[in-house]
């Protein structure tokens, strides 16, 4: 165990202290289970990180993770079978609870799906709209992922309180825009609603994007650069390329390990293909490229929120209208996903000719991604557990739907 | 005596003869009855026990954050612990595999122990009304002091139920021994 | 590749492939001549492949897409309910291919047996370990069981919870919230109910009901049961 060292004395500045060397990464202790009696502990359902309900059931060996199998099913809320009951357009009430965090990258695939059903395309006004809409999303999204990231490695509420400071601005944009700051229910089949654009919209949005790059800035010297968190996150629950694609992971969780997947460039949607933008990747696999990917994601969505503000000045104003009746032809099916904060959100419907779907099915990747949790936790100790659940960035709406 | 169902009546104490304070006294001795002091106590410093189950949570933690700062209501400190909590803040959807847990923890909590349902989720089910597995409404497992419609409801809404709990805290007689609220959760 | 490629590849594997197009969505229309009246219909491009596959050659398909055409991830089962089938529907992606923006989509129907917990579909999870969840799930919710998945168990619903309730013949009972989860008395006072004892019995030997010789359920357009069976 190294001696942590006060770098330039006291009172030195943290920001122009030369970046902390790092030693070489911990690693994960050997497993070996024949080796004392192994303790299986119950983690959850209630527990104080704030992802929600979840249940892990370790298999311990002291304190090293041997096992962990995750039990889910305590948010189970049947949204399938409930959006059966529900018409194309209500449903998508229901689906802004999945991933409360960031509700409009729902709103979005449930929408498209429904657009694809019916074969109609919403004006290039609406589509920049929604783009915005989706992209300030992820940034509320990641800004919470990163705070309660910080809290889970036990900064206590330092990163948590910037994080929902910083969110609370870009809440404030919508609830101008559609009357709601978390749930919001706002797209619809070939436009939005309410379609009038509030009045100030672009000051808010430029002030927020102007503050955004002093704010990663400060996360980075708070977090990044100090030496506790990144004993904590460098090397700590590596997940190769290969374990991530054939576990069938996407997000951060994916392109932390270096697989440069989005959905946004390999199956555009909306204005995605017109707009400029990088996919973020890490090669090395740990916490910490899964936590630097995401603040860079921040930045390059400032990026096409930026884009989306210019070209709201440039395309036609017309905003579409909504059909009268949304009740799609029996037998249309059609899957569509699109890149949410936490990977790739997809929606299947399929059509009966009455105004209820037959079937929704919700592809969430927080579902999917925790399923290489096991993997990645097995013989480290129960701190570091949290500190890779944590990186993995779940929302409990998500996987239990 | 004032009216217990008028919003914003705090006064719990009945008359009681005036003690007589000498005059370069009178800024620092206060004289009190002692529920209103157990009470003052009590309703100043509720911690809650952040039982976030789902989207209703967010707007707890927000709640907790700087721009509606609920620190100035002394319910800053959110424990973990159902042992060192006083009010049991259910935020999100019960569903019935997490029920258990709920009245466990419930049961788990130290009197005087208090219950707020965040939520139409916890009111009565809400959007998930008719789902195989949701428990419509908390009232039918734990009894509920506050409760707060909303999807998800306001910072500010939620705020006003601290109020509004703190409200009921000040009617309640923990000394003097009469059970003057109705639910079930206060202790005499 | 091509969607063309891919489908020629599936077809000379012995499945029909067809390539699916549609129209081209997304264009940000900067041109400001065009007008509504005179707008022409999008180009249709290909945007994906879809193979109808028997269950019984699931596990063949799945590897000769990962192995042979490149698709490494396996984006999305979904289960759905079409009466007297249960429709699989399995979206592939191939992550590092700019050139086949759409899913290669495989198609497998089961026909319903009269089991309760539904037919035997081979699983995934030794193509494709990300199956595991998602296979667990349709198991939960809709009730297909499957050959080769290390523990099938429900993952969404409770121990106990009876029935698949996606699907279209569930009878919704409300359950018991089941108390002897959290070591709690039941109505009656006892800590697990023989009812309770009974079902969490059977719930936890569910999974071993799928023998590794258990014959795959056949597709619907055959007759007198299913075809060769995979290994």
């Amino acid at each position: 165990m190294r001696l942590l060292r006060f770098r330039g004395g006291g009172g030195g500045d943290v920001a122009t202290a030369p970046a902390p060397i790092d030693d070489e990464p911990r690693r994960p202790a050997p497993v070996q289970p024949g080796k004392s009696a192994l303790v299986k502990v119950n983690f959850g359902p209630h527990h104080p990180s704030t992802h929600g309900v979840l249940h892990l059931f370790l298999t311990l060996d002291g304190e090293i993770v041997v096992d962990c199998e995750v039990v889910f099913g305590y948010l189970h809320r049947a949204i399938e079978k409930l959006a059966e009951q529900r018409t194309y357009v209500g449903g998508q009430a229901l689906c802004d609870r999945l991933d409360y965090v960031s509700a409009m990258t729902n709103n979005h695939a449930w929408m498209l799906t429904v657009e694809r059903l019916l074969d109609i395309e919403p004006p290039p006004r609406v589509q920049v709209v929604r783009v915005m809409m989706d992209e300030l999303s992820r940034i509320a999204s990641h800004w919470i992922g990163t705070g309660v990231y910080g809290q889970d490695v036990g900064v206590l509420v330092t990163s948590v309180m910037w994080a929902f400071n910083w969110r609370e601005e870009i809440l404030d944009v919508f609830d101008d825009f559609c009357g709601q700051r978390m749930t919001y229910n706002y797209y619809r089949p070939g436009t939005v609603y309410p379609q009038r654009l509030p009045d100030d919209y672009e000051r808010k949005i430029r002030a927020i994007c102007d503050r955004t790059p002093g704010r990663v800035e400060q996360m980075h010297r708070f977090l990044t650069r100090n030496q506790i968190f990144r004993l904590r996150a460098v090397g700590v629950g590596v997940l190769s390329a290969d374990d991530a694609l054939s576990l069938s992971c996407t997000g951060p969780t994916l392109r932390g390990s270096g697989v440069a997947y989005d959905v946004r460039r390999a199956r555009p949607y909306a204005i995605y293909s017109d707009l400029d933008f990088d996919v973020i990747t890490r090669d090395a696999g740990d916490c910490m490229a899964r936590y630097e990917v995401r603040l860079d994601e921040i930045l390059q969505s400032r990026r096409i929120v930026l884009q989306c503000l210019d070209l709201l000045k440039e395309v036609s104003p017309d905003m579409g209208r909504e059909p009268k009746q949304v009740k799609p032809a029996a037998g249309r099916e059609a899957y569509v996903e699109v890149e949410g904060p936490k990977g790739a959100v997809g929606c299947y419907m399929k059509a009966n000719g009455t105004p209820n779907p037959e079937r929704m099915k919700w592809r969430s990747p927080s579902f999917i991604n925790l399923g290489a949790l096991p993997l990645m936790s097995r013989g480290w100790k129960i701190a570091d557990l949290i500190s890779i659940f944590g990186s993995i960035d779940i929302n409990m709406g998500e996987v239990d739907r | 005596m004032s009216d217990p169902t008028e919003v914003g009546t705090d006064s719990p104490a009945p008359a009681r003869p005036p003690v007589a304070v000498p005059e370069e006294l009178s800024r620092n001795i206060l004289i009190a009855p002692l529920d209103a002091l157990v009470n003052w106590a009590r309703k100043n410093s509720l911690w809650p026990f952040g039982f976030g189950l789902s989207c209703c949570f967010i707007e707890f933690i927000s709640m907790a954050a700087g721009r509606f700062d609920v620190a100035r209501f002394g319910s800053e400190v959110i424990r973990p612990s159902p042992r060192q909590a006083d009010v049991m803040i259910v935020a999100g959807t019960l569903t019935k595999k997490m029920a258990p847990a709920v009245v466990r923890l419930y049961h788990q909590m130290a009197e005087p122990r208090y219950v707020i349902a965040q939520g139409n989720c916890t009111v009565s089910g809400g959007i998930f009304t008719g789902a195989y597995s949701v428990v419509e409404g908390i009232d039918s497992i734990i009894p509920v002091d506050v409760y707060v419609p909303g999807c998800p409801p306001r910072p500010d809404a939620l705020i006003f139920s601290i109020m509004q709990l703190q409200r009921k805290i000040a009617r309640d007689r923990p000394v003097s021994g009469r059970r003057r609220t109705k639910a079930g959760a206060v202790a005499g | 590749m091509t969607p063309q490629a891919v489908a020629t590849a599936l077809r000379r594997l012995g499945m029909p492939a067809e390539v699916e197009s549609a129209p081209q969505r997304g264009r940000l229309h900067r041109d400001a001549d065009t007008d509504d009246a005179g707008a022409e219909a999008p180009a249709t491009a290909p945007v994906g492949v879809r193979c109808e596959v028997p269950p019984a050659q699931l596990l063949t398909a799945l590897r000769a897409a990962r192995d042979e055409l490149g698709f490494d991830l396996l984006s999305s089962i979904t289960a759905t309910d079409e009466g007297d089938h249960f429709a699989l529907l399995y979206h592939l992606v191939r992550v590092a291919d700019l050139e086949f923006n759409g899913f290669l989509l495989l198609v497998s129907r089961a026909l319903k047996d009269k089991h309760p917990d539904g037919p035997v579909v081979p699983s995934a999870v030794p193509v494709y370990s990300g199956a595991n969840l998602q296979e667990r799930e349709i198991f939960d919710l809709m009730g297909v069981r499957f050959r080769g998945h290390p523990k099938l168990t429900r993952v969404l619903t409770w121990t106990g919870f009876s029935g698949h309730p996606l699907r279209k013949d569930y009878e919704p009972v409300d359950e018991e919230i089941p108390w002897r989860l959290a070591g709690l008395r039941g109505p009656d006072g006892t800590l697990l109910s023989e009812e309770d004892a009974r079902r969490a019995e059977e719930e936890r030997d569910a999974w071993e009901l799928v023998d590794s010789d258990a014959s795959v359920a056949a597709a619907p357009h055959q007759q007198g049961g299913g075809g060769e069976e995979e290994r």
